[in-house]
């Protein structure tokens, strides 16, 4: 059982981590113009995007923070509503159990972009 | 004591109202309904970009219906919820390790609560979400490509 302190400070790093690389997606998607890139939802840019490591490191990060700092936050909005033991449990478990099938079809897609 | 605890519990409905609320306690109500919105389009996101993996045309299916007019607007309001969220944690996360706040002073008649003397921090952030959401609002209302 990973203690309730260690979560929470894991919460906060994840805040700080989505913080640098949601502006760096920002950045990419909405000043394009500035930076001059090209029509960034075009297929093409997508997918050439996707090919690059350093997207697939960002995107992975940004995945995977953005997923533990949500449903962390949603977990403790609902623990606050005061619910017995037995049902904050099963939130937790159900949560823990959303965020990796989330965390895998986003990164099974991330993955087979990277490699098409 | 159990008793007591649950009735003290306000539940959802204590974060709009509990008695005298500071603007902190607002941005509190604030932070979670817009984390709340935030996590819905995640899940949202996560599936739409998924498509990308289908090939060309199922792409450009899935970008023709998010680019309506509605999504466009309701992409803005995400916009404004991340930029508020996004600087109202920042603060959050400084006062949860004790950076920037100010040093204890003596409890002097008339008594200012540590809240208030740390407020200008909050204004300065707030401030700087406000410019962030009406850059955003050129880029996404005016600035928007033929």
């Amino acid at each position: 059982m990973i203690r309730e302190s260690k979560l929470w400070s894991l919460h906060l790093l994840a805040g700080l981590c989505i913080v640098f690389l949601i502006g760096v997606h920002f950045g990419v998607m909405h000043l394009d113009e500035i930076f001059g890139f090209a029509d960034v939802l075009s297929y093409q840019s997508v997918l050439s995007r996707g090919k690059t490591g350093f997207y697939l490191v960002v995107y992975s990060l940004l995945l995977g923070s953005a997923i533990y700092h949500g449903l962390y936050g949603l977990r403790n909005i609902i623990f606050e509503l005061g619910f017995g033991r037995s049902l904050e449990k099963a939130v937790s478990i159900i949560l823990l159990f959303g965020g990796i099938v989330s965390f895998i079809y986003g990164e099974y897609a991330i993955i087979v972009a990277f490699t098409l | 004591m159990e008793k007591t605890a649950k009735g003290n519990c306000l539940g959802i409905f204590g974060w709009f109202y509990a008695g005298k609320y500071q603007i902190e306690r607002y941005a509190y109500i604030f932070h979670r309904l817009s984390g709340l919105a935030i996590l819905l389009y995640l899940f949202m996101h996560i599936y739409v970009t998924g498509f990308r993996i289908h090939g060309r045309e199922a792409w450009e299916g899935v970008m023709s219906k998010v680019g309506e007019p509605i999504f466009h607007l309701g992409e803005y309001m995400l916009f404004i919820a991340v930029a508020f969220h996004a600087l109202n944690g920042i603060r959050l996360i400084f006062q949860e390790l004790g950076l920037f706040l100010p040093k204890p002073a003596s409890p002097v008649y008339p008594y200012k609560p540590a809240l208030a003397r740390v407020r200008i921090f909050f204004y300065l952030l707030m401030f700087i979400s406000l410019v962030l959401m009406f850059i955003g609002g050129l880029d996404f209302f005016i600035f928007v490509e033929g």
